[in-house]
């Protein structure tokens, strides 16, 4: 699912990214990756997504080399991902319903099945009574479900998450790792991020990896 | 290929209705940009059709002297049958000269009273086919009894050739005029894209083709340039309508009111939907799903 190799990541301006990884994240893992603030974890999301390239190393995601990736190729990885973003990343001015249903639009969903999809999705994150609610008008709880429904109504192969509690209060935070943990069907793998080490759930079948310096290593 | 199609024209509404005033004032602008076209080529049109006039109208007159017997004036009509190209050959007498130039100077016939006789001398007026022209002048330098020609033609190329002149500047301001227009549309797509960057980054984030992100923006561009169009279509309707009831009164050779309206209302529209296209593909080209 991910493999890296020596993997290195230097901003422009010379700052460390992420250092030396070497990792093997496989189908269906639940991966939560702790770390302090600037440590190394949004960046390692965002070279998963493509928007920032390796600098050194070996990486692979879902198959594809991500030194090698074209733009086209980099477009369908990211079809196959399902992210929640740290600031949610949600259409200003669209109901909760259409933000869900828009991301379906250039995926394999069926034309008829994407307001099915998308409503079954904020029924299972529990927003069924404000899918028709601008998201403008949503608290930061709601906004985050809209988020994960939004993510998993995609039936990615990969679910990543950065900081998805970030801004919530204790109960939100717990729910919002729950639904993420919950929800994902067996052959999805999981990547969530955090700094608040007590929310990461103790189940057995939880993969801790902790980031200290832009090094990335299992707990 | 048909599977966003209802979400595309839907996205495209959203779009213009997220910045409605600055859209409106854009579409207004246009309008008055692309009415301006429309005033260029309908003066080209009037112009087109001043010349074409004017040349049927340029008769050629043949004098002879006043002291030629019937038989000579008979002879030089002879001639003339014989030359090719000419439509009608019409005889004035003195008479019907004079009242030529009563109706000429109109108010100012009186100053006409002031000669003790009538001053104006008979002569052959020859209709001539346009292209045969040069032929028949030609060809009247070799007839006896002749006294001397009047070309009308002369003056006719001068003002072809204002005309001509004044075209040139037409199509450089209809050039000029388009441009602006594109490049407002181009502008105004822009703005909407970067008014919009963040729901681009996001879509580009979630996998969206460039094509899905691009074509709301394109319709929207389409639309605001159709809508300019017909705006503009609908005040040149209403000035050409103004103009010809105030043109009525002056010796204007205008062409047919319908026919000037017809040709202002399809090509301000088709010209406003180019001018969309190719302004909404240069505003989005490159500027999304990179």
């Amino acid at each position: 699912m991910i493999e890296t190799k020596n993997l290195n990541f230097y901003y422009k301006d010379g700052t460390l990214g992420v250092s030396d990884v070497n990792l093997n994240i496989g189908e269906g893992e639940k991966v939560f990756i702790t770390g302090e603030s600037g440590s190394g974890k949004s960046t390692f999301l965002k070279l998963i997504l493509g928007i920032v390239k390796p600098s050194e190393g070996e990486f692979t995601v879902l198959g594809r080399d991500m030194n090698k990736l074209s733009k086209g190729e980099l477009r369908l990885l990211r079809t196959e991902i399902g992210p929640v973003f740290q600031e949610f990343r949600l259409i200003k001015g669209r109901t909760a319903l259409e933000n869900v249903a828009i991301s379906l639009r250039f995926t394999d969903v069926k034309k008829k099945d994407i307001y099915t999809r998308s409503k079954d999705f904020l029924t299972r994150v529990g927003l069924e009574e404000k899918m028709k609610t601008l998201v403008d008008n949503l608290s930061y709880g709601q906004l985050q479900r809209v988020a994960v429904a939004r993510a998993l109504a995609r039936n990615p192969k990969l679910l990543i998450a950065d900081e998805p509690t970030g801004n919530l209060d204790h109960d939100n935070a717990i729910n919002t790792i729950k639904l993420l943990t919950d929800l994902k069907e067996d052959h999805q793998t999981v990547i969530i991020t955090t700094h608040q080490t007590g929310l990461i759930p103790t189940d057995g079948d939880i993969r801790r990896l902790t980031v200290k310096r832009g090094q990335i290593e299992d707990v | 290929m048909f599977k966003n199609t209802g979400y595309y024209f839907k996205e495209a509404s959203t779009l213009f209705k997220i910045d409605f005033k600055t859209n409106l004032l854009s579409i207004l602008s246009m309008g008055l940009v692309l009415t301006i076209l429309g005033i260029v080529i309908s003066g080209i049109l009037v112009g087109d059709n001043f010349i074409e006039i004017l040349s049927r109208e340029a008769d050629i007159g043949v004098f002879y002297s006043e002291d030629l017997n019937l038989v000579d004036r008979l002879a030089i009509k002879d001639e003339l049958k014989k030359i090719k190209g000419l439509v009608e050959i019409i005889e004035v007498d003195k008479e019907e000269s004079l009242k030529e130039m009563e109706e000429v100077l109109g108010g100012d016939k009186d100053v006409l009273e002031l000669f003790d006789e009538n001053p104006f001398l008979p002569y052959f007026n020859l209709k001539v086919e346009l292209d045969e022209r040069e032929g028949v002048l030609k060809a009247l330098e070799g007839i006896r009894n002749i006294s001397h020609v009047r070309d009308n033609n002369e003056v006719v190329e001068k003002i072809k050739i204002l005309i001509n002149n004044m075209k040139i500047i037409g199509v450089f301001l209809a050039v000029a005029v388009s441009l602006v227009s594109a490049i407002v549309i181009s502008h105004i797509i822009r703005q909407g894209i970067y008014l919009n960057r963040e729901r681009i980054e996001t879509l580009t984030l979630l996998g969206a083709p460039p094509s899905f992100i691009k074509i709301p923006f394109l319709i929207e561009g389409v639309f605001m340039s159709l809508l300019a169009g017909a705006l503009s279509a609908l005040m040149l309707f209403l000035l050409i309508v103004l103009f010809y009831s105030k043109a009525s009164s002056m010796f204007l050779p205008l062409p047919e009111k319908g026919i000037l309206i017809v040709t202002n209302v399809v090509l301000t529209v088709g010209v406003s939907l180019i001018l969309g296209i190719l302004g909404s593909s240069t505003g989005v080209g490159g500027q999304v799903g990179e």
